[in-house]
Formats: structure tokens, sequence, C-alpha cells
């Protein structure tokens, strides 16, 4: 189930709100049981055979963080299941994530014939996985506390809004929330706002722009991308990821505080960087602070030389590159980002003054290149693809570009816009003291959900880029 | 004031989303308990998801208004093409029509060659031929009228469907022919807002079919009642119909049609039997009184969910017109929702005219010849039927 539809948006969420709000509304505990069953079903619908490797999950690091809290005063043993909580989680992302790629490559290496498995990837794993290791090892660095109650941590990793696309929540950011959190009716209406800002980011720009994108992509199949084409096609691209990926995180926060949670920021305007480094605060912020701290950090990260700062930093960006996808496009785009970030430190561009323009000509050229990347299925796709951007003087504007101009220009202008913090700079304008122009905002922005639900009604191209990893 | 301002949004979020929730729950209870379709049988063989969606999406109250509001937004953003729940896209061609676009469908083409020859082949052993009329598409073949690279396979499909029929030896009639040579204007040949042919453009293609009985199969039909119009009233309602494409994007964004109904001025007397296989209605008196369904045919022209096009007696399982007042023929139309008016205006110059649908008809198209005897059997098909049930001419075996 996704959040931009109607089924969520007419049954789902109505029915748990209602229930959430009257039936159980007196007992936290009944209440999270409530929302664990809600998230299982809502997880349940889209596949319903892998609840039980999400059950199983919750279960085994529910037990595992038993175990570290009661040893929290043997090292040894410590590590020890740390260690087993790393092989386990891992063992389960591997399998149903990395097995059929490692096989090809094996295959592809050693010219032997494996067998590949057809293995079906359980939607949002690499979210929930991650989840469950940052519940264990939070228990262990005394950042939260081990519950006793397994269907808290069931809800934690769980939990619907954050369980398939993110952001992944730490377990030190709500541990706390999940027995005493606070609602208010000022809290809820936040999170409706917020939903409904993501609902407008996802419904009616990703979604548009995605027809330009998959134009775009089409013709380079069909071998008749023109230079225009790649071009729209590749910043279509960058707009969709972003609304696309940006919408999910703040209908998911913004759903959190609908029930009380407060989930940290996942997206800070990440196309107004200035370097890649920059980028990378700014983007998908709840996966790059998880490999800061579960993986950078505890290798060492820069207290052991320059070196060994930079294998550390290689092994992040593989792993990061890794985490979005099983194929070689995804470990070179986030080596790619190894190469620049560690150059911009190198070379201290990131603290570098000055020239903003050329500063974020090169972020997001280099950012628009890394999606292209991101988005062929192959390098050599790709590379084609960047060629025709570079070389494809053959046909340099055809009709397809002056058609996707013509028919979704509204959607690129208003991405390219919003992906800025304009609107939020505006909304704090204000018209003769007595109206402030985030008034006008909050009603168009109502005015514009009924718009997104008419699309959906209408049952417009509706995908969702991050549910696959 | 912030704190207002959000709060405001917030029970309007909730009473919108609750409003929804406990529209689709009422909707659907009442359907559950009425056994009223919503719908999710037409997607049977996806997953339970699928259908459950299905439903949810046809119990969505006011779909009426959503679409008005999104072809509005189309409008204003000039957009050519529009999405689709059903049809995945919808384009606007350069005359300001709707127009769903048609897929390949070479997978079929052969099934349905075959089932034609066979049905060919069953009638010649009764001594009684067969043509496949086929009705135009709204894509003409000569003019590019869609937005450029749109995807329709009509033409496509339409001429490997003539083709192989006649490799087959299947005599055909390809309407395309007549009704694009010029003489009508493509705003003149099709309802802006509808997939059908105008009630105007299907009763020239009447005359046109009518001429080709008489010089093929030396048929004696009176071509002169189709030729002069003026034989004929017509009653125009300006601006009162929106057709099955209009209604997917309001009309806004697609506008509206003028529907004109044809009635002849001269003597008519019918007696219409329509058998829908349980029980037969008999309808008897003139042309208007006995064929127009004055249920499509309201006078209040702000009546736009009327579907007008069906006035002309529409989605039956069997009719047969029988012309009190014309002595010669006997015809079986197997046909589609292309064929109503062409029923209707042909059974004027024949005796006998019977038309089945085959999405309502379940039996052997060749037994029913067999005990009706019909001077001729034409198939009259529009393109976009490929792949159901209309060419399932053995019936239900």
């Amino acid at each position: 189930m996704v959040f931009s539809s109607l089924i969520f948006l007419t049954v789902f969420l109505p029915t748990v709100l209602f229930f959430y709000y009257t039936v159980f509304r007196r007992n936290r505990t009944i209440q999270n049981i409530f929302l664990l069953i809600a998230s299982l079903g809502f997880y349940g619908y889209g596949e319903p055979k892998f609840v039980f490797v999400l059950i199983s999950s919750c279960l085994v690091n529910w037990i595992l963080g038993l175990i570290i809290d009661k040893f929290k005063y043997n090292k040894l043993y410590c590590k020890l299941i740390i260690a087993i909580t790393i092989v386990y989680n891992l063992s389960i992302i591997f399998v149903f994530k990395y097995l059929m790629f490692t096989m090809q490559n094996i295959n592809s290496v050693f010219g032997t014939e494996l067998s590949i498995p057809e293995i079906t990837l359980p939607i949002g794993i690499s979210f929930f996985t991650f989840q469950a290791i940052s519940y264990v090892i939070d228990v262990y660095r005394g950042h939260g506390k081990a519950q006793k109650n397994p269907f808290n941590v069931a809800l934690y990793i769980s939990f619907f809004p954050q369980l398939v696309a993110g952001p992944i929540v730490r377990y030190e950011t709500v541990s706390e929330q999940i027995e005493n959190r606070q609602e208010s009716f000022a809290l809820f209406s936040s999170g409706v706002n917020r939903f409904i800002v993501g609902f407008l980011k996802k419904v009616l720009i990703a979604n548009n722009v995605a027809i330009v994108a998959n134009i775009a992509y089409g013709a380079q199949v069909q071998g008749n991308l023109s230079m225009s084409m790649a071009w729209l096609g590749a910043i279509a691209y960058t707009l969709q990821i972003y609304f696309d990926f940006s919408g999910y995180s703040d209908m998911a926060i913004g759903l959190g505080k609908m029930f009380g949670f407060k989930f940290k920021e996942n997206f800070n305007y990440p196309y107004i960087s200035q370097s890649t480094t920059e980028f990378w605060r700014r983007w998908h912020i709840s996966l790059g602070t998880w490999f800061r701290d579960y993986v950078y950090i505890p290798l060492g990260g820069s207290h052991y030389g320059k070196a060994r700062m930079y294998l550390n930093t290689f092994i992040v960006w593989a792993l990061t590159g890794l985490w979005h996808g099983a194929n070689w496009t995804f470990i070179i785009w986030g080596l790619i980002f190894f190469v620049s970030i560690s150059l911009e430190k190198q070379f201290k561009l990131d603290k570098m003054e000055g020239h903003i323009v050329l500063r974020r000509f090169y972020t997001m050229l280099l950012v628009i290149l890394g999606w292209v990347l991101f988005r062929s299925p192959s390098i050599d796709i790709a590379l084609d693809y960047i060629k025709t951007m570079f070389f494809g003087f053959g046909n340099i504007v055809d009709y397809e570009f002056r058609n996707s101009i013509n028919e979704y220009i509204y959607f690129i202008i208003i991405g390219i816009v919003f992906s800025t913090p304009i609107a939020k700079k505006l909304s704090k304008v204000r018209l003769r003291r007595v109206i402030s122009l985030q008034i006008l905002l909050t009603i168009a922005e109502f005015i514009l959900f009924i718009l997104a639900i008419s699309y959906l009604v209408k049952g417009s191209y509706n995908p969702f880029i991050y549910f696959n990893f | 004031m912030k704190f207002k301002k959000k709060n405001i949004e917030a029970i309007l979020f909730i009473c919108l989303i609750f409003s929804l929730f406990l529209a689709v729950s009422a909707y659907n209870l009442y359907s559950i308990v009425r056994g009223i379709s919503l719908g999710q049988d037409t997607v049977q063989d996806s997953s339970w998801q699928k259908r459950i969606e299905y439903r949810v999406y046809n119990s969505i109250p006011g779909k009426t208004v959503f679409n008005e509001i999104f072809g509005t937004a189309q409008k204003l953003m000039g957009k050519k093409v529009v999405m689709d729940m059903a049809y995945g896209s919808i384009y606007k061609s350069k005359y300001g029509q709707l127009v769903f676009p048609v897929n390949s469908n070479d997978a079929y083409i052969d099934d349905i060659l075959n089932r034609m020859e066979i049905l060919n082949n069953e009638l010649k052993a009764e001594g009684i031929p067969l043509l496949y009329v086929q009705a135009p598409y709204k894509v003409p073949e000569n003019e590019v009228q869609l937005p450029k690279n749109s995807i329709d396979f009509s033409n496509s499909n339409m001429n490997k469907l003539l083709a192989g029929m006649k490799i087959r030896g299947i005599d055909t009639l390809d309407l395309r022919d007549y009704v694009f040579d010029g003489h009508m204007t493509q705003n003149e040949i099709f309802y802006n807002t509808d997939h059908h042919w105008r009630i105007e453009a299907a009763f020239d293609a009447t005359w046109y079919i009518a001429r080709y009985l008489n010089n093929k199969y030396n048929f004696q039909i009176n071509i002169e009642k189709y030729s002069n119009i003026d034989n004929y009233e017509q009653r125009t309602y300006e601006k009162s119909f929106l057709g099955s494409q209009g209604r997917r994007v309001g009309k806004i964004y697609g506008g509206l049609d003028d529907f004109t109904y044809i009635i002849p001025k001269f003597e008519t007397k019918f007696l219409l039997t329509d058998n829908n296989g349980n029980e037969s209605i008999v309808s008897e008196g003139s042309f208007e009184e006995a064929i127009m369904d004055k249920t499509y045919m309201p006078l209040d022209k702000k009546d736009l969910t009327v579907n007008r096009y069906a006035a002309y007696h529409g989605d039956n399982r069997e009719l047969i017109f029988d012309n009190r007042l014309v002595e010669k023929h006997k015809i079986l139309l197997v046909k589609d929702s292309f064929g109503i008016p062409v029923y209707s205006f042909l059974s004027l110059g024949v005796h006998e005219t019977r038309a089945i649908d085959l999405r309502l008809f379940k039996s052997s198209v060749s037994e029913y010849v067999k005990k009706h005897r019909p001077e001729i059997v034409i198939v009259l098909y529009n393109i976009d039927h490929i792949g159901n049930d209309m060419y399932k001419f053995e019936g239900d075996v």
C-alpha cells in the first residue's frame, strides 16, 4: 500500500485514526499494539508472505536487545551479540537483496554455472533491517532502553509511516516516544500539514515529471534520444527522485506526528548544495547519519590517519551505493561520491567561500550525472545516455523534447522552484500586517490537495522509487 | 494565528478523508447487500489487492467533481495528453476531439480471423453470404491528428484484420474509405467527447452499406430513402451531450457536443421485438414510436449524463425490426455499439433486420442463422473490441 493511493487515504488512514483516537484512546499499550497490527496489515497488504520476515526480524532483534541489555557490563559478550546482530540482519538482507547479484558475479568472473534462484525483494527490507540494527546497537550504547515488551520493538521496526521507504528512524530518537509520547491537536495539525505537503510533492510533481523521465529513457531504448531530451530527461529524473522520496519522507513525518511521534528530518533542500559533501548532509539525512554513526565512526572515522580515513570513507560510500540496490550502477554511483567528497575534503572545497554559482553548478552537474547512472539498468546504458547528453549532436532538439516541454513545463518549473527554500521564505512574508502569505499558501495547499486526489481518482502514473531499496 | 491556521487545515483534512471513508464504506455495504458489482469482477484475474482497490475506486463519491477539477487543471496547462485509470492516456486531437488509444492486438488477430473463417464456412454451407463491415475509428489513417508520437494502433489493427479476411475469402467493406473521403469533416464524423460516430455519420454510412448490398448482393433496398436528408427531421440539442470520453475528463476540458436525432418524416410502421433472453418486449408504431428509446431523449439538454446515442435502441441482446411497409429482405447484423444507428436506419429499407450483440447473446450464430434464414449476415464492428467475446460466434458451448 502506498500513501498516495485512494485505499490508504479513504480506508486505511481514517480507520486507524478513528480507532486510535476513540476506542483505544485511554491505554497506551493497547494503542501501540493496535498500531503494530495496523502496520503489519499495511505491510501485508502489499507483501503478505513477507510479513513473516518482518515479524521474525522484530522477534530476533527484541531477544538480542534483551540479551545485550543483560550483559551490558560484559564487553566481550556485548561484542559477540553485536556481531550476531549484524550477521543475522545482514544475512536477511543479503539473501533477499544481494544473493542473486553475488551469484551472477561469481558466474561471470569464474565462468561457473551456479543456478541463480529467483528471489523477490521484500519491500522496504533495507529500511526495516537498518532500524532493527539500530535498536540493538542503541540499547548497547545506552541510547535507549531495552524493551521488555516485544510489541514495542515490533512497533518501532514496523511502524507503517516509515516502514517501507524511511526515513530510517533511529531507536534513540523514538525510544521514549513509544511509551511516553504526547499527542496534541497542534502536533496532529502540524502532521496533517506535513502529510499534505508530501502528498502534493509526490502526486503533483514527482508523478508528472516521472513521465518525462520515462519518455527520455524510453527514447534511449529505441535509439532515438536527442541531446535536448537527454538533458530534459535527466533533469526530470533529478526532480522526480527528490520529490518522490522527500515527499514520502514528508508524509511519513506527518503521519508520525498524527500519532504523536516526532521523527527527524530526512531532507533539507539538497539541490541548493554548494558541494557534494553538503549535498549528502541534506539528502537522505537518516541514511547518511546512520552510516556515519554505525559504520564510519565504529571503523575509526578520521582518528587513525588520512589513509585510514579514506579507506573508511570508501567503505561507507561503497556500502551506501550497495544499499540502494544490487547492481554495479549503484556501487559506482556511491563511489563517485566517495571520489568527489574525498577530493572536496582534500582540497577543502567544501569549506571554500565565494563562487557560489560555480559551486552549485558543479554540484548539480555531478548529482544529475549521478542520477543518470542511478536510473540506468547498466553502466553501459548510463554511459551511452551521458554521451548523448554531451555529444548527441545528430539530433539536438526533437519532437519528444518540444512535446515534453509543452505538456510538462509547468511541473518542471514548479519542481525546480520548490526544490529551493523559496516557498519557505515566501511563507514568512506578511502582506499588509493582517494576512500572512502562509495563510494563502495553506489555502492553496488544501485546494491542491483536492487536485492531487483528483489525479488519484483519474489513476495517474504513480510509482514509488524508494520502495525498491 | 499559526496554530489556528494549521488546525483549520487539519479539520478540513479530517472532514474530507472521513467523508470519503463513510461514503466508500456505505456504498460498499449497500453493494454487498444488494449484490451490485462495483466493477471488481472486471479485474477478476488480478490480485485480491487490485480487486479491493477497484472496489474502492468505484465507490469514491463525486467522481464527476474530481474529473472536472482534474480536467480544469489539464486545460489550464494546455495539456493534450491526459492520464486515465482505465485507458492509460486520453489524447486531445488537433480538432479538439478526445481519443482513447488502441493497443496493438497482433496476438488476437489470427484467432479472430480463424473464427471469422469458421463462421464464413458455416454460412457458406447454408448458402448465406457473410460481410464484415469495418466501422471507422476516431483516428484517420491519412492525417496526423493526435499529438505526435502518440501510441495508437487502431488503423494498423484494422488493416491487418481486413487483409487477413481478404486472404480467407471473407467479403469486407471498409467504411473508412467512405467516411474519410473528405465529404465530411472530422468533427462531422465523430463526437468530440464520445468514441462513437455521430448519428449523422452513421446515417450517411448506412446509405453506403445499403448501396453496397444492392450492388454486390443484388438487394433492392430503396437507397433514395437515405440519400435525401430532407426526408428526415433533424432534432438538434446544442451542447447537450457529454460522451464516454468527455465523462472521463470533464466538460471543462472536453467541452460538450451538439446531439442530433434523425427521425424520418415519411410514413413508417414498425414492430420491434426486444428479446433479452428471458422475455420479449414488443413495441409497435412509427419509427419514432417503436424504435426511438425516449429514455435517452430528454428534452432538458442540461442532463449531460444521458447517453443520447443509445436512443436508437442500444445494448440489447437481440432486436428484431419488422418493417411493415417494406416487403423485401432479411438481414442479420452482428454488431457492437457502432451498429446501433445503422440497424435502426437500415431497417427503414429492409423488411426484417435482426441485430444481435455477442456480449449478451451467448448462443451459436450459425444455429441462429439456420433458424431464421437471413439473406446475409453482416458483422459490423469497431476496432476496440479485439480480445473480448465479440468474435465468439460459436456461443458458450
